[in-house]
């Protein structure tokens, strides 16, 4: 098994009275599937590609270890060359160009939703990736 | 106005036959709003959710959420639910203790979140623009 490891800054010296700095990493062990690829996203806002079947990876309802990673990052240059991600109905998630984005996607229930991507710019190159442990 | 930045480092050298390292920076200058707090979360259940984020407060404001569950114990779980606006809640986000998720917000929903064990410390933060 693999080990998939994540490391999250935060900063900001000018927001608040004090800075910010955040520093969290992550590093999971038991990874058997998954991996990053990059893909031109087509789907419209009425008819969003379908990047991660709920079925495909859900196996262990209610356990801690049926975890799954999603990673998303819009390559685009342009900022205003959105990509939306949308589980069930609802776009949990705008990526401008350029923006990056991480979460421990909510498998564990038999009914949740697949996860779909469409674009407001069709062609627009999201990288993308999964991680699962074994299982999954 | 502030500037924010946040810094993803993926890597693993031992699922493929070649290594995973990816590496990205996002720099925003115009952030007003934010920061970060911990906070005990209470409820149990996915009905009783407490409202973390409130759509209305962030309508058309590029915002990013980052959330973590700062247990020890991997198996006290926290769920991040999204709430529509006609009122249908999903859970969308499963933390672990130790694990994190940060999104950039699609300003479609609120956001709900309930523990598996109540008083499990979530540490959160949303930092938008106006």
């Amino acid at each position: 098994m693999a080990t998939v490891t994540t490391k999250l800054n935060i900063n900001s010296s000018d927001l608040l009275s004090d800075s910010i700095s955040i520093s969290q990493s992550d590093s999971w062990e038991s990874v058997t599937q998954g991996g990053i690829q990059m893909e031109k996203i087509t789907g419209t806002t009425g008819s969003p590609t379908t990047l991660y079947v709920h079925g495909d990876w859900y196996v262990l309802s209610g356990s801690a270890e049926a975890a799954v990673k999603l990673y998303f990052k819009n390559t685009d240059t342009t900022s205003t060359d959105y990509i939306y991600i949308r589980i069930g109905a609802v776009d949990v998630a705008k990526l401008r160009g350029g923006e990056f984005m991480w979460l421990p996607w909510d498998t564990s229930s038999s009914g949740a939703d697949d996860i779909k991507v469409w674009a407001t710019t069709s062609g627009t190159l999201l990288e993308h990736g999964a991680f699962a442990p074994a299982g999954a | 106005m502030a500037t924010l930045k946040a810094k993803l480092n993926l890597t693993c050298t031992d699922l493929l036959s070649d290594s995973i390292k990816s590496e990205t920076t996002n720099t925003w200058t115009n952030i007003t709003e934010g920061g970060i707090i911990s906070e005990a979360i209470v409820p149990t259940t996915g009905g009783a959710a407490k409202l973390l984020y409130n759509l209305a407060d962030f309508t058309n404001k590029p915002a990013y959420v980052y959330l973590r569950n700062t247990d020890t114990d991997s198996a006290k779980l926290i769920y991040i639910r999204t709430v529509d606006p006609a009122g249908n809640e999903d859970n969308f986000i499963r933390l672990k203790g130790g694990e994190w998720a940060w999104f950039p917000w699609g300003n479609s929903m609120s956001i709900k979140v309930f523990a598996h064990t109540t008083l499990t410390i979530l540490e959160h933060g949303c930092f938008s623009t106006d």
